[in-house]
């Protein structure tokens, strides 16, 4: 077992087959540096419990595909990737910090699949951001591909 | 496949994209902050914005780049145009994206009956010009047209748009017959044109 302490000082014991999907934990181990307890300054408990979620569920990915447990493995990742936005970007946060190349991927993807055909307001909307664009260079880009602001798949809607 | 290539290319300047996510702000609220500076006490590393948008299909980034200034910077650099053609390559496993069906003057093809993903008018400039145009090669999403003219073009139908590449038709026999060949140049970065023909004189 491996001990993980996340920044709000909570302490979660992991399996070490699972917490080695972890690049990061997984060369600690190997050089002897996860004795006791790895301490995790980026990554609050509440992000970690998911962290070790997905872990966990994940833990003998690669016998999935011989026990037929694929399907499950799919339908688990489609629940775990429902979550909101400040959520899923501390999960991005968190799996990019322990590089958990997997779990990188699932919530990118998630998070593009989201954006995909939303309106630029939409985005911005969205992710809480600012335009920093002048309406003149605004203009000039929509000018310069206007067909890609235009379309029946494009959705103002935030959510 | 997909190829991102934009005219302009500016190096990613900006390290962080702010998105203060912690101070949601209302509808009205935001409208009022726009164009002022917003208080931002979290950022996100260009690394987390470059594995989201590379995963987007192109019509999407060719709007992006209107969101923010830093998210046009990265769109338009040529490291982000390499990484999303790798990404859009390698995740195309059944090869969907890789041909495109080429319909100029045979509306009865029924495309429906060929595996197509997407139908698109790529409205390509030569459409109405009433000049045959062939497809000579294609590499990494670009196809290079051929016109009866012996005009030679690069086309990038994700982009919808156009180049056209130095004449070479003075340099030949007006009868001769041509064969043309178009690669990239992977140790150049690259891509390159080939020409065989009748020379004059």
């Amino acid at each position: 077992m491996v001990k993980l302490k996340s920044n709000d000082d909570k302490e979660f014991e992991v399996e070490e087959a699972a917490v080695i999907q972890s690049e990061m934990i997984k060369n600690m181990i190997e050089d002897g540096c996860a004795t006791s307890v790895i301490p995790l300054p980026n990554i609050d408990s509440k992000t970690l419990i998911k962290v070790i979620e997905y872990l966990n569920k994940h833990i003998n990915m690669g016998k999935a595909a011989e026990t037929g447990e694929e399907d499950d493995l799919k339908e688990f990742d489609e629940q775990f990737v429902n979550m909101g936005w400040e959520e899923l970007f501390d999960v991005i946060m968190a799996a990019n910090y322990l590089n958990i190349h997997e779990l990188m991927e699932l919530c990118c993807q998630s998070a593009a699949d989201r954006l995909k055909n939303k309106s630029v307001r939409a985005v911005r909307e969205m992710l809480k951001i600012t335009n920093d664009l002048t309406e003149e260079e605004e203009q000039e880009i929509i000018n310069d591909a206007p067909w890609a602001f235009e379309g029946p798949e494009i959705d103002d809607t935030v959510n | 496949m997909e190829k991102l290539e934009l005219e302009e290319q500016t190096s990613s300047e900006t390290e962080f994209f702010d998105l203060s996510r912690k101070h949601p702000v209302s509808d009205e609220a935001s409208h009022q902050h726009l164009n002022q500076s917003h208080p931002t006490n979290l950022y996100w590393p260009t690394e987390i914005v470059t594995e989201i948008l590379s995963r987007l299909p192109v019509k999407s980034l060719l709007r992006f780049k209107s969101v923010l200034k830093s998210w046009s910077s990265l769109i338009c650099s040529p490291e982000f145009t390499k990484y999303h053609l790798s990404l859009s390559a390698n995740n195309n496993k059944d090869y969907t994206n890789h041909s495109v069906l080429w319909r100029i003057a045979q509306p009865e093809l029924n495309l429906e009956e060929s595996l197509v993903m997407e139908e698109t008018n790529l409205d390509y400039h030569m459409k109405n010009s009433g000049i045959a145009c062939v497809i000579e090669g294609s590499v990494n999403g670009l196809i290079c047209l051929v016109n009866e003219a012996k005009e030679l073009f690069r086309w990038n139908p994700a982009v919808r748009k156009y180049k056209k590449l130095p004449d070479f038709s003075t340099k030949l026999k007006d009868d001769g017959q041509c064969t043309f060949g178009f690669g990239y140049d992977d140790i150049h970065d690259d891509y390159k044109y080939i020409v065989f023909g009748e020379c004059r004189g």
